[in-house]
Order: structure tokens, then C-alpha cells, then sequence
């Protein structure tokens, strides 16, 4: 990036231009010009490394320099870059917290007693960074080590800094303060960062299943020291969305005071299965003081299906689980974990997000249409991606009903492992009467409906199996071919919580794409995905092909409602092959004829911008979908009116950057 | 009574049908019938159609024989060869083998069918080397000796689009043209859909073979990256420039995808070089008027550069790089600042 003078052009004149020229340049382009050392010295621009403190440029070693000074009881001779603001007073406090005043404006800088000569305050401030839990054990002693040998210095100042500011909670605290300052888009709230996830999850490498995971966890959980183990704890309790229990079990390691502080954490964060674990460890260790009354508490409040964590905390799960998924699956972010690893990351952080949403003033009905507007129909691609590997769990549920079934299943399982006659009464009934009026409300559905990591559970026996005497009506149905009311209802069901015997499939799989034309509009789709869901699940090609076709034959000839569904068509029919290669041929076949049969208009650039979205989930299905997506441009010529769209750039894509 | 079709027919030319019909009182034709008619009617005009095209060239053709314009080419073997292959083809020569056997003087063989033409000349018995050119590039050379203007190219080389030429190449400044003169209240106009066909239908159909013709590839997604540069400078709505942009954002191909059955060595470093020089024409619009200029860094920051970026982490680097090359390099009189 070095360029002579031009011997031709005036320094200044060519310094003026590109200077100008480099802010009217997309950012992303402009700011790698900003940074480069040489680009700034052609562009006449100031050259260091400078930090941004009450609004202005003051230089890294400059500012290290003063705040040195400060950890040392001196005053902070210190001006902004361009000599504007001058700092006037400075004080250190007794944790280590420097503080610089310009007039009435102050800016605080944490740890920077580790700059002070004073061994005795440099060993408070790690010993209070150490506490919080976020430091590895590897790490806390080569600190120490560190610390001992004298005051940090600015490398290895910055170096712990930047190793602080990689952790988790590093980045809640940035998303947080992004969200309440109103600056939060859709991106800001995903971190790119594998490490990130891997941290959430408290294991690295990532073991290949499910259940290794399970007893890796457990291990390294009882060999960490209090502190550590009370953070991974808060950290990774929504791991409860899992049955095994593993939080009430690892909690088995805390202190008792410890546990408290856990179950009173836990129980005041606004995410549901915060509050699942926190049950789990108030009801393991209930005999604990004080546990008692809070596991009363907790348990009242998780099978309320109207109170505010299992409500809201349902809805802004989901919401939050779509966006997490969408941006996941676009970035890419751990493609090559295991896919239990990828979707309990993805949960894990969903969760972070609704805890950190809990307590922002979010506006939630227009965070929830936008989210159903834009990246909801691209977090169902993501999974019907997923699919292919893993066929039973279908996020697009996430919502109060199914977090109250999943909270009520892992409460009971809580309990059930009291022995019997040592239950309190209360539990019990409350168990009974919840699940009684649950039924008679209809909803039941989803106790029975599988979590997100069931199917990657070694222990999981499936589905509740429907006993061939109770399909018997179901058969009968289908071959009358006249209540589609209770037809769909009952595919509905079975699609969502409940298991045929293969011996006992052959009328369904038969009968449900005849019975697929008698419906129209909204049930036409939604029975068609239902269907192809259960043909995914049960792998059965033939089933998937006929149903395609009552699809795509209603597509063609129509009435065809909502043409944005046609590429989760396509995708829930490729799913009922397991292997890759198979999956992304499919693919392209069955997203083919649609492509070539579609009509001109906006829906067509909708489904151009799918498959452009399908290819950033996985190269190889681009590649696979790309003449198809030829053949849906070659349809596309009239784009949407103008008022409608207050920008040309796609939904997907700006809408990443919508304001939260 | 049901008539059928040749009864029908029979009583028609008979003279019979308005007989019957006044007897019978109403004559119904059912509508399968007039459908089947009315097919009949159009494949007859459309074979009419052609047998007056295939007239009208024969009676060219005739004409510059007469005139001396043009002449027959050897259409056999010359007497004396008797290789191998000449033997194996004689059978069933056609006019184009003839042709490559025995070019006959001619300068060059303007020839459409892609396996011909991907060579780009041939070698005679003789061992005699000629080019072989299609329909495009005759329209190139009559414009370069004035024998066309540029307006009767553009629409010379539309009804070629139109008539289903395949791998037409694009002129950046044709496509540039008719993106400014599109209506973007509602889309594309016709001649930017048959562009956007001439790239799109081979693509589809499968035609375009790489690595063989990544020339044409890179052609067709730089020419259209730099239209939306075009666009953004001179579409004079930004609302119209920007959904612009996006449409022919959306109409390059995907150099990666469509190189996935590629397995040569070089295969990454060409989609690399596709990808980023189109990512340059795209990002490298910098002189727009403020408020344009906000618009378009929107568009750009938004919808392209994450794309390019989560794809191919060093691109948008390697961009600023070039780019600020370009910027900072001394401009010589008489040249564009615009990176054209």
C-alpha cells in the first residue's frame, strides 16, 4: 500500500482528494484505508495508535503513561490529540479504578491498579478479576506470576485487557449497552466468534456427541474451584433445556452458601430455563437452608403458564433463537461442530440474549414483527437445513406453549428423582392439577413434544408411540376423506409430539398426499409442511416425492396462496435423505421445477434471495441450487412497487441491520 | 349428432355444413375444437413463417451467387487425400466438416454452434489456420469499419439475445445504457431481461462449460458489476439507482457455484480473481454528491460487503488495497478518475 509522491500532482492537492475521497467510499472498504499505516501518511493523517476517551483521539501510550501515573499516586498530564481537552484531575480508588475528569466529564478505567508499583494493590485488583469466575485456573497463575515480577507493563496491561474483554460476559455487557443505547441491530446482537460459543459451553475441543459432552461437562465441572464453577453455572444453566439435570448435578460442587447465591441468581433472570435450572438445584438440594421456600417459589412460577419468564421469556425466546439461528447459519459459525454443539450453542446464547432483553425497554410487538418479517422465514431454512441430519426438533415452535411443556417436563423430572414417599405433597399436586388443566385447555400437546437435544440424547426413547388401536380412527379418516378439520389436527399433532410404529405407517403415508388436495389456502401449506416434516422424520422418500407433487402441482395451476413458502418446500422435501450428497442433489431437483415454472414479479425476487440466503448456509448447496436460481432470475423482471419498498436492498439483508 | 373432425372436414368441402346446420338448427364447435383449430392455425402460419424465411435466403443467396458475392466452397474431398479421416467423415459431410477440411480461401467461419467456436480458429488439411468467428463478432467488425453505428449494433445484437444466441458477449456500456434507461418504478426493461437471459439461459441450460469459458464468465459478472456503478452514478432517482443496484447485484453469477464441478488446480485463484475484481467495480464509487454517496455506502455496507466478506475474509482488504493504489496514483491528462 506504500505510494511514492506523485512527482505530478501537489502533496496537498493528492492528500486533500483522497482524504475526502476515502469517507464517500462504503465503510467497510474505507475503514481498512483508515487503519493502514501507510494510507494515513499518504492521506497526511495523524499516525498511532489512538484510542477514543470522552469523545476524543488520545494516544494508547500516552493515556497508558498517565494512567500509570495515576496507579502511582501522581496527577495525569494528559491532552487529547488535537490539544482540545485537557485533563484536569485524576483519581484511583481502592479496587484499582482510575478515574480522569476534563471539567464535569470523567472517564473510568478499570484495573489499572495492575499498573501500580504496589504489589499488595495489584494482587487486590487480580484477586477481584479472578473472583468473578471469568479467568482459567492456566491463566489466573500465570497473571499471578505476572503481577509479582512488578506492575504490568502496556502490553501485557492491554493483553489482560483484551483477554478480559474476550469473555462472554464481555460481550452481554457490550450488547447490552448497544441495545440501551439504541444502536443494536440484528448483528450486533450474534457474536461472530467461535470462541465465544465454545466458552458458552464450557468445553474445547467439542466432544462428537451428545452424551460425551454430557459426562465431559460433569467432569470438568467438579474439578473447578468455587468461584469458577458458580460462573459456569450462571453461564451455561439454560444447558437445563437438556434433560440429564446437569446443573442440579454440578451444583453438587458449590458450597451451600454458593447455591443460594445460584437459585437467587438464576430465579431473577428473565430466560426460562434459568428458572428450570435454578429448580434443579433448589430440588436436589432442598434440605439446604433456605432452599426450600425458594423451590416452592420456582416451582409455582414454572408451571404458571402465564407468568412473565415462561410468557414473555417463551416469546422473546423464540424470537431470539430465530435470530441467533439465521445469522448463525449465514455466518457460517461453527460449521464444523457436531449439531448438537452448533444448536445447544445457539440456545445457550438465545437465552443470554432474552436475559439481556429482560432488562432493556424493548418495545416487543414491533421487535416480534420484524423479527416474523424478516429473519424468522430465514432462521426455517436453517433448520430445514438442519433437518437433513436431524429431523425431529422444529425450533419454528420456540414459544410460551412449548417452553411451559419443556418447563413442566423437566420439573416433574426434577422431582421424580425425590423418592417417593419424601415428595413434597404440594409439588405433586401442583404437578397433577397443572397437567389436568393443561389438557383441558389444550395445551397439552407440548409435554409431549420433543426437546432440542432429545434426538441427540443416547437415553431419549423417542416419541410417545401412538398405539396402533388409536391410529385405527385416524386410517378411517383419511379413507372417508371427509372431516379435513380433524384430519389436519391430527397430522398436526403427530407431526409435533407423537410416533407411529413403522408397521403402522403405510395408510398415512399413502393416504395424507391424496387427502393433501382437498385443502386450500393457509391449511394447504401448512398440512403440506407438516407432511413432508413427517416424511423427513420417518426418511421416507416416496412419501416426500407425492407430496411434492400435490404441491407443485398446485403451484402450477393453482390457487397457490403464499409463494414465499415454495423454498421451504423444497428444503423439507429434501430433507428425507440423510446423506449429503443425496441431500443437495435433491435439493436441486425438487427446487428446480419451481424455479422454472414461477411466474414473474416480487415473489420471484423472494425466491431469488432465498436461494442466494441458502447458499451463504453451505457453499455446496449454492452450488447445488445455483440453476435453479437461474432460472427463478430469468422469471424476475417486475420488482416491487416503490412505496412498498423504502429501500432496493433486499428484506434479508438490510433488515440485519434493523434497529432492535 | 357429433360430427367428427374429418367428417367434418368431408361435409365442409363438400359445401354440405351450412346445409346440415340450417336443418339441424345450431352448430355447436365444441371449445376443444376450436383450441385444436386454432393450434392448427398457428403451427401453419409458423411454418409459413419459416418456408418464407428459408425463400428469402435462398433468393440471397442466389442473388450474390449471380453477383459474384458470394461463391461455393469445395463440398467434398479433393481428389488425391485419403487420410484416415477424411475417409471416416465423407459419408455424411456436412458443409461445416467440408469446410474444416478444405477452407477453400476463405478468411474466416462464422460459425454459432459453441463446440465449434470455443476453439477460436481451426487448421485445414492444408494446414491452413482459420478463425472462426460468430454472429457477435461480425457485428463487431462492421461497426469497426462504420458499416454499422453503434445504435444498429445494440439492436442487432438485442435480436440476437432475443432470438435465443447463447453466450452473446456484453459490452459494459450497453449494459450500462440500458440499465439507465430501464423504468425502476417497475423493473427491468427488455433489453436489460435479454441480457440478463443471454447469461442466465446458458447458465440454466447448462451450456457454459468451465474452465472453458471462464473468459465469457468473467466477462459477464464484471460487466455487470460495473453497470451498478453506472447506475449509482447516473440513474438520476436514488431510489430507482439503488433498486437497480440491487437487481443486477442479484444477476451476477456466482463464480464459486457455478465453478463447483471445476476440478482444475487453479480453480479458488480464478473465482478469487472473478469475485474480487467485481467486488472492486462495486465498491470503488466514489464520486457521487453527499446524499447519493450515504445511500450508496448504506447499500454497499449492507448488503454487499457482508456477503463478499463472510465468503472471502481477505477481499474486502484486498479491495481497499487496489483501490487506494488506483486513487493514489498520479492522473494523467486526458484520463478518467472515475476507475473506468
Amino acid at each position: 500500500m506504500e505510494i511514492d509522491p506523485a512527482p505530478s500532482v501537489p502533496p496537498e492537492e493528492t492528500r486533500q482528494f483522497l482524504r475526502a475521497t476515502v469517507l464517500k467510499l462504503p465503510g467497510m472498504v474505507g475503514s481498512f484505508m483508515l487503519r493502514d499505516t501507510a494510507a494515513l501518511n499518504r492521506m497526511g493523517l495523524p499516525v498511532g495508535d489512538f484510542v477514543s476517551v470522552l469523545g476524543q483521539r488520545f494516544d494508547r501510550a500516552r493515556l497508558l503513561a498517565a494512567l500509570r501515573d495515576v496507579a502511582n499516586g501522581k496527577d495525569a498530564g494528559l491532552a487529547s490529540e488535537d490539544g482540545e481537552v485537557q485533563i484536569d484531575r485524576s483519581s484511583l480508588d481502592e479496587d484499582g479504578v482510575a478515574t480522569l475528569m476534563s471539567g464535569d466529564k470523567g472517564a473510568a478505567f478499570a484495573n489499572i491498579g495492575l499498573l501500580s508499583d504496589d504489589a499488595m494493590l495489584r494482587r487486590h485488583v487480580l484477586d477481584r478479576i479472578v473472583a468473578k469466575g471469568e479467568m482459567s485456573e492456566e491463566r489466573e497463575g500465570m497473571w499471578r506470576a505476572a503481577i509479582e515480577m512488578g506492575s504490568l507493563d502496556d502490553d501485557l496491561f492491554v493483553a489482560l485487557e483484551t483477554e478480559s474483554g474476550a469473555s462472554p460476559e464481555a460481550h452481554f455487557r457490550e450488547i447490552g449497552s448497544e441495545i440501551a443505547s439504541l444502536n443494536a441491530s440484528f448483528n450486533v446482537l450474534v457474536p461472530v466468534e467461535s470462541d465465544y460459543y465454545a466458552a458458552l459451553l464450557g468445553q474445547w475441543p467439542i466432544p462428537a456427541t451428545f452424551s460425551e459432552f454430557r459426562i465431559k461437562w460433569l467432569q470438568a465441572a467438579a474439578g473447578l474451584n468455587p468461584a469458577r464453577l458458580l460462573r459456569l453455572l450462571k453461564l451455561s444453566a439454560p444447558v437445563s433445556m437438556a434433560s440429564g439435570r446437569m446443573i442440579g448435578v454440578a451444583s453438587d460442587h458449590l458450597p451451600a452458601e454458593d447455591r443460594i447465591v445460584l437459585v437467587e441468581f438464576l430465579q431473577s433472570c428473565s430466560d426460562p430455563f434459568s428458572l428450570v435450572a435454578a429448580f434443579e438445584v433448589a430440588c436436589r438440594h432442598r434440605t439446604d437452608p433456605g432452599m426450600r421456600d425458594l423451590a416452592d417459589t420456582i416451582i409455582a412460577r414454572l408451571y404458571d403458564r402465564n407468568e412473565s419468564t415462561i410468557d414473555s421469556g417463551g416469546a422473546d425466546f423464540g424470537a431470539m433463537a430465530a435470530i441467533t439461528s439465521a445469522l448463525a447459519a449465514r455466518h457460517r459459525l461453527l460449521a464444523d461442530w457436531p449439531l448438537y454443539a452448533r444448536r445447544l450453542a445457539r440456545l445457550l446464547h438465545a437465552s443470554h440474549l432474552v436475559r439481556i432483553l429482560g432488562s432493556c425497554a424493548v418495545e416487543r410487538p414491533a421487535l416480534y414483527a420484524l423479527v416474523n418479517r424478516t429473519i424468522a422465514p430465514q432462521a426455517r431454512l436453517a433448520e430445514l437445513c438442519d433437518a437433513r441430519e436431524a429431523p425431529i426438533w422444529q425450533q419454528h415452535y420456540l414459544g410460551p406453549a412449548l417452553i411451559h411443556g419443556l418447563a413442566v417436563r423437566r420439573a416433574s423430572e426434577a422431582v421424580a428423582m425425590i423418592k417417593k414417599r419424601e415428595r413434597p405433597k404440594r409439588w405433586v399436586k401442583l404437578d397433577a392439577s397443572v397437567i389436568e388443566q393443561d389438557m383441558e385447555d389444550g395445551w397439552a400437546l407440548f409435554f409431549f413434544a420433543a426437546g432440542p437435544l432429545d434426538e441427540f440424547d443416547e437415553d431419549w426413547t423417542g416419541l410417545p408411540l401412538i398405539p396402533a388401536e388409536n391410529l385405527e380412527p385416524l386410517h378411517a379418516l383419511l379413507r372417508e376423506g371427509k372431516d379435513s378439520e380433524r384430519i389436519a389436527e391430527e397430522i398436526y399433532k403427530l407431526a409435533i409430539a407423537f410416533e407411529v410404529d413403522p408397521a403402522d405407517r403405510q395408510p398415512l403415508i399413502e393416504g395424507l398426499p391424496l387427502f393433501l388436495r382437498r385443502f386450500t389456502g393457509a391449511d394447504f401449506a401448512l398440512c403440506a409442511e407438516v407432511g413432508l416434516q413427517i416424511a423427513a422424520r420417518w426418511r421416507n422418500v416416496a412419501m416426500a416425492d407425492a407430496i411434492i407433487e400435490v404441491v407443485f402441482d398446485r403451484f402450477r395451476n393453482g390457487p397457490f396462496e403464499d409463494l414465499g413458502t415454495v423454498p421451504r418446500f423444497f428444503m423439507a422435501g429434501a430433507a428425507s435423505v440423510e446423506g449429503k450428497e443425496e441431500w443437495l442433489e435433491r435439493a436441486g431437483s425438487l427446487a428446480h421445477p419451481f424455479a422454472f415454472t414461477h411466474g414473474d414479479g416480487p415473489a420471484a425476487g423472494n425466491l431469488v434471495r432465498a436461494f442466494d440466503i441458502l447458499g451463504e448456509f453451505d457453499p455446496a448447496l449454492g452450488a447445488a441450487l445455483a440453476r435453479a436460481k437461474s432460472f427463478a432470475l430469468l422469471a424476475y423482471g417486475r420488482l416491487p412497487k416503490v412505496e412498498a419498498a423504502k429501500s432496493g436492498a433486499p428484506e434479508d439483508a438490510a433488515d440485519q441491520n434493523a434497529q432492535v | 349428432m357429433f360430427l367428427s373432425m374429418i367428417a367434418a372436414h368431408y361435409l365442409l368441402d363438400a359445401g354440405l355444413l351450412p346445409e346440415l346446420a340450417r336443418y339441424a338448427g345450431e352448430l355447436v364447435v365444441l371449445p376443444e375444437v376450436a383450441e385444436m383449430a386454432d393450434r392448427e392455425i398457428a403451427a401453419g402460419e409458423a411454418a409459413g413463417n419459416v418456408r418464407r424465411g428459408i425463400e428469402r435466403i435462398r433468393l440471397s443467396l442466389a442473388d450474390a451467387l449471380a453477383a459474384g458475392r458470394a461463391r461455393v466452397g469445395p463440398s467434398r474431398q479433393r481428389r488425391g487425400d485419403t487420410d484416415d479421416l477424411s475417409k471416416s467423415v465423407r459419408g455424411d459431410m456436412g458443409p461445416v466438416v467440408s469446410v474444416m477440411l478444405d477452407s477453400g480461401g476463405i478468411e474466416a467461419l462464422v460459425c454459432d454452434d459453441r463446440g465449434m467456436n470455443k476453439y477460436g480458429h481451426f487448421t485445414d488439411q492444408d494446414g491452413r489456420s482459420v478463425p472462426i468467428l460468430t454472429s457477435v463478432d461480425v457485428l463487431r467488425i462492421l461497426h469497426s469499419r462504420n458499416a454499422l453505428t453503434d445504435s444498429e449494433v445494440s439492436a442487432a445484437r438485442e435480436r440476437l439475445r432475443m432470438g435465443g444466441a447463447g453466450l452473446v458477449p456484453i459490452d459494459p456500456e450497453e449494459v450500462a445504457q440500458v440499465t439507465i434507461a430501464s423504468n425502476w418504478a417497475f423493473g427491468p426493461n427488455a433489453e436489460l431481461r435479454a441480457i440478463r437471459d443471454s447469461v442466465h439461459l446458458p447458465l440454466a441450460r447448462k451450456v457454459v462449460q468451465l474452465p472453458k469459458e471462464r473468459l465469457w464468465f468473467k466477462m459477464a459478472a464484471l460487466t455487470i458489476a460495473f453497470a451498478i456503478r453506472k447506475a449509482w452514478q447516473e440513474i438520476e432517482d436514488i431510489t430507482h439507482a439503488e433498486r437497480a443496484a440491487t437487481y443486477l447485484f442479484e444477476m451476477i453469477p456466482d463464480a464459486e457455484y457455478w465453478s463447483s464441478g471445476d476440478e482444475s488446480a487453479d480453480r479458488a485463484l480464478w473465482v478469487q480473481d472473478v469475485s474480487r475484481h467485481a467486488l472492486w467495480a462495486m465498491a470503488s464509487v466514489f464520486d457521487l454528491p453527499a446524499e447519493r454517496a450515504e445511500r450508496y455506502r448504506l447499500w454497499f455496507d449492507t448488503l454487499v460487503g457482508p456477503i463478499a466478506e463472510r465468503r472471502d475474509p481477505g477481499a474486502m482488504e484486498a479491495v481497499a488495497r487496489t483501490l487506494f493504489s488506483f486513487l493514489a496514483a498520479p492522473i494523467m491528462e486526458g484520463e478518467s478518475s472515475d476507475g473506468d
